[in-house]
């Protein structure tokens, strides 16, 4: 069922464009600045929001370090970097 | 009190459409919007396109990190398996919206991990019931993926301010 186009839904829809936007243009400027990302970060959980980096062992220690800062984990983009930078992902 | 990090601030790259693959390692990513409407989620993810994967799959770090409670999923709960095993995991209706020159809107029930904190480089597996809804052109040459929609649930055109 199509939704009508609501001011409401229009607002949503902006706000989400320019999230995710946002979202990706942090990524993209972390991995132009860090090509080598397995030097500068080897075996460890990276959150990526706009110009802050954090980092730490730990999944949990990383989204700690989210919540404690306020930045909003639904905006951040979290990933491992492995220390290996041939290393084999598969999912499953 | 939080603990130190490292703070950078780099030039500003333009907007990719996000009809066009994003690189890493030559992994076809997209970025876009998930809502999960029983979980008052709304975020924004990576996800790596996966013709080998049944339906999208929300990875374990990517349910934790968005505090999920995945013992309140509305829908069925069984294992999924994969090429690197089997993960629990459960099953919500989602929208996903991808913003580009349009908004494309597919409503999908999207498989949900049980937590936890395997690693991961990407948030989440975009299967084949998006897939199936495109058409791909694959080239090793820029854009690597190309992906235009064939039966989105809705289209809005994007609105203007945000283009």
């Amino acid at each position: 069922m199509t939704k009508p186009l609501t001011p409401e839904l229009r607002e949503e829809l902006k706000e989400g464009a320019r999230q995710v936007k946002a979202y990706g243009d942090a990524i993209r400027r972390f991995d132009a600045k860090y090509p080598d990302a397995h030097i500068h970060f080897p075996d460890k959980w990276v959150a990526i929001h706009n110009d802050d980096i954090l980092t730490a062992d730990t999944l949990d220690d990383v989204l700690a370090e989210l919540d404690c800062r306020k930045i909003p984990r639904e905006r951040t983009h979290v990933r491992f970097i492995d220390s290996d930078p041939d290393a084999f992902y598969y999912p499953g | 009190m939080c603990v130190s990090s490292t703070a950078t601030r780099t030039r500003s790259i333009t907007r990719d459409d996000h009809r066009r693959l994003v690189r890493r390692k030559g992994r076809p990513i997209f970025e876009s919007e998930l809502v999960i409407p029983s979980q008052g989620i709304r975020t924004t993810l990576q996800f790596l396109a996966d013709t080998g994967s049944d339906r999208t799959l929300l990875l374990p770090s990517a349910t934790i990190k968005l505090g999920i409670d995945f013992s309140r999923l509305p829908l069925r709960r069984g294992k999924t398996g994969g090429v690197g095993g089997s993960v629990l995991t459960a099953r919500a209706p989602a929208e996903l919206r991808f913003h580009g020159a349009n908004t494309y809107v597919y409503r999908i029930e999207i498989a949900v991990a049980a937590p936890g904190s395997r690693r991961s480089p990407v948030d989440a597996l975009l299967g084949r019931d998006i897939l199936e809804r495109w058409y791909l052109h694959y080239d090793r040459r820029i854009p690597l993926l190309r992906a235009e929609n064939v039966s989105a649930d809705e289209v809005f055109a994007l609105p203007d301010d945000a283009s």
